[in-house]
């Protein structure tokens, strides 16, 4: 599991998660996602369109994220979820605590929101 | 390659990179036999899941265990068949998670098992010899048969049950059913069989042909199903979406106050059997999907089957467990409440009951003018203030806070005001008076202090003869000083640290001199750090401001000072106590 983040104009931070969202993939994200997403109020869009595999472990990390940063005062939002990726988001009910967009352009409004 | 039929077997210890290397085994074999990326997603969820389940709850000691999977190809279909020796563990007994509303609500438990149920085509579980034994199949991509024109395969596996309905079959009533009426639409389309409650653990085949006549129906958002005084005819059993069911009108009290009836459960079975109107509102949430069984197919043909008997004597036991417990649950947190709000009011009253609350409070003294005001906040807080002479000349004043809210705060109060008046009138004069009164109050506070609670304190000593005042402050702010046609300043206050962190601490005095129509002002934090709806304190400043070019007394210096915090805070409720306590000095006598 790799993720690295760039600032984008408008505010925005892009981070990319790219790899399996399975047990090893949530730890090694852990520490990582957790503090780009949760420490700081920010607006967040999640690339998840190189997560190939997701696990309730995996809906885990994504969650508190999202938690942490609406905490914090701030949004985060993902986009580009591959359609299996997507139907485990579904079929876990979690797409309606998630902001889930198609694509960045979707995502950048959503965050502007 | 595309073997028609094939088995892998994998054996596993119970430590967490059984998932890791369960799941790359399963996508090694995906590749091999040609499985296709969905399929090897849905094999490598369900493992993952049913896995990191087992590692993390199966078992109860720390010697290693083995975890078998078997992957079984055929020509149809692929089974994957995950054993292990643990405590047994049935997931299709789970409830279906219940979606949370909001995400401060949400938590994964459970989800796993929902994962495996719904990205599995089938599944059955078999309890036998100590082991559980959860079979997962799905219908197998053909490499010549494009996506989506696969070969039909029987949905809603018979959980332990593996032989294929013989006809004709008897039923448990002594009836039986001669052929299979069933056509193959409805075959597949009744897959949602084992996912029902009622059904559980009932032979497919006695209950197919009645449920394939009973009505389906999707409902729009918010349909309303059931309502008090109607007549209800069936037993509506969820397939998708959720009911809730509400006790009070719906319209009325919005979406709060429900309980939740999710796929796989039923509703309206109460009212089936006692023949009795609907007793509460039922609503459709959007996408809800119901099975309506009338009654006397209920009755006459799915009652007599015992399994569905004991299940639905089940569900109703469940049902009256949770109303019992709501019941209990009820009763136990009001009789709490009641009898947690009557102590603090208790608390309250002796609180105030031991403050000096009279206006004027020395009407026998003209040498001086005194009032006190303390607005106490929602909570039982820990301010106090005391005036009393303690001769015929000299005016003890004291105010103080007691940090911390609730009982231990009250009760620390109290403490600390009994020690003030004991210490006060015991050798009053003497050199070091004050100092000891200090002192004394200081260590009290200090030992025992388990719970750390602490207090800021000032005390002062007045000389109506000559206006002598004497005081010592223990970290307590410090009080306004109005000297008559001047600017109000803060008075100059020794510094010693708050009272009952050390009870070695050695406090100093200080003195100033009041003359005709000065005026001191004692008060609280609650003064100063009162917040406005911005979050902006009103602070020293503002106080101050206040208070100058003041010309009236005590009573409207405490007057003037209470009507301009209000001003600055609005509506904002107030969080802490406010205390004041005005001193006017009019002269000897």
């Amino acid at each position: 599991m790799k993720m690295d983040s760039q600032p984008l104009d408008g505010g925005i931070t892009l981070i990319r998660l790219d790899g399996r969202l399975d047990i090893e993939g949530a730890e090694a994200l852990d520490q990582p996602f957790t503090y780009a997403t949760s420490t700081h109020p920010a607006r967040i869009a999640v690339d998840l369109s190189a997560v190939s595999f997701l696990a309730s472990i995996g809906i885990r990390t994504l969650l508190s994220a999202a938690r942490g940063q609406a905490a914090r005062g701030g949004k985060l939002v993902m986009f580009g979820a591959q359609p299996m990726v997507q139907r485990v988001l579904k079929t876990a009910g979690v797409d309606q605590l998630l902001t889930l967009c198609d694509d960045l352009e979707a995502a950048r409004r959503a965050l502007q929101d | 390659m595309h073997s028609a039929h094939a088995r892998r077997s994998l054996r596993l210890i119970n430590d967490s990179g059984a998932i890791s290397a369960a799941s790359a085994w399963l996508r090694t074999l995906g590749d091999t036999f040609e499985l296709g990326s969905e399929l090897v997603f849905r094999l490598d969820l369900c493992v993952s899941e049913l896995i990191a389940n087992i590692v993390s709850y199966a078992f109860d000691d720390e010697a290693p265990h083995t975890i078998a999977l078997d992957l079984i190809l055929e020509p149809q279909s692929v089974k994957l068949v995950v054993a292990d020796d643990g405590r047994e563990f049935d997931p299709l007994g789970l409830p279906e998670p219940v979606t949370p509303a909001t995400l401060e609500e949400a938590s994964v438990g459970g989800l796993g098992v929902h994962l495996v149920r719904q990205f599995a085509e089938q599944v059955s579980y078999e309890r036998a010899s100590g082991r559980n034994q959860l079979t997962l199949a799905w219908a197998r991509p053909g490499r010549s048969s494009p996506i989506g024109a696969r070969a039909p395969v029987r949905r809603g596996i018979d959980r332990r049950r593996r032989a294929p309905a013989v006809f004709p079959l008897t039923r448990a009533d002594g009836s039986t059913v001669s052929t299979d009426a069933r056509s193959g639409a409805e075959r597949r389309a009744l897959g949602f069989i084992s996912r029902l409650e009622l059904f559980r653990d009932v032979p497919y085949a006695l209950i197919e042909g009645l449920v394939a006549h009973c009505a389906q129906r999707d409902y729009p958002d918010e349909y309303l199903v059931l309502a008090p005084g109607m007549q209800n005819e069936h037993v509506a059993l969820v397939l998708n979406g959720r009911l809730r069911v509400h006790l009070e009108d719906p319209a009325e009290t919005g979406t709060t106050g429900y309980t939740v009836i999710g796929p796989g459960e039923c509703a309206g079975e109460l009212s089936i059997i006692d023949g009795e109107p609907a007793s509460a509102w039922v609503v459709a949430e959007a996408g809800t999907r119901l099975l309506l069984i009338d009654a006397h197919s209920f009755f006459s043909e799915l009652l007599p089957l015992p399994q569905v008997a004991r299940n639905l004597m089940r569900l109703m036991a469940a049902r009256m467990r949770q109303a019992n417990h709501q019941v209990v649950e009820q009763v136990r947190s009001s009789m709490v409440l009641e009898r947690l709000q009557s102590e603090l009011r208790t608390a309250r009253e002796i609180q105030s009951g031991m403050l000096p609350m009279r206006s004027p409070m020395f009407a026998e003294h003209p040498e001086i003018e005194c009032e006190a005001s303390i607005q106490q906040a929602r909570e039982i807080g820990g301010d106090f203030f005391d005036a009393f002479f303690i001769d015929e000349h000299r005016l003890f004043v004291a105010i103080g806070d007691v940090c911390g809210k609730g009982m231990p705060a009250a009760l620390l109060m109290m403490r600390t005001l009994t020690t003030l008046r004991a210490e006060a009138a015991r050798k009053q004069g003497q050199k070091g008076h004050m100092e000891r009164v200090m002192e004394r109050i200081n260590r009290k506070l200090a030992l025992n202090n388990e719970r750390m609670l602490f207090a800021s304190l000032f005390i002062g000593l007045l000389d109506t003869r000559d206006g002598l005042l004497r005081y010592a402050s223990a970290g307590h702010p410090r009080p306004v000083l109005v000297r008559r046609g001047q600017t109000p300043t803060l008075l100059k206050v020794p510094q010693n640290p708050i009272a009952g962190i050390d009870p070695t601490v050695d406090y100093s005095l200080a003195e100033a001199r009041l003359d005709r129509g000065d005026l001191l002002l004692l008060y609280t934090d609650g003064v100063t750090e009162a917040l406005n709806a911005q979050g902006a304190l009103f602070g020293e400043t503002r106080m101050l401001a206040t208070l100058s070019g003041l010309g009236g007394g005590a009573a409207s210096a405490i007057e003037v000072l209470r009507d301009a915090m209000r001003l600055f805070c609005g509506n904002q409720p107030q969080s802490d106590d406010v205390t004041l306590l005005a001193l006017r000095f009019l002269g000897p006598a």
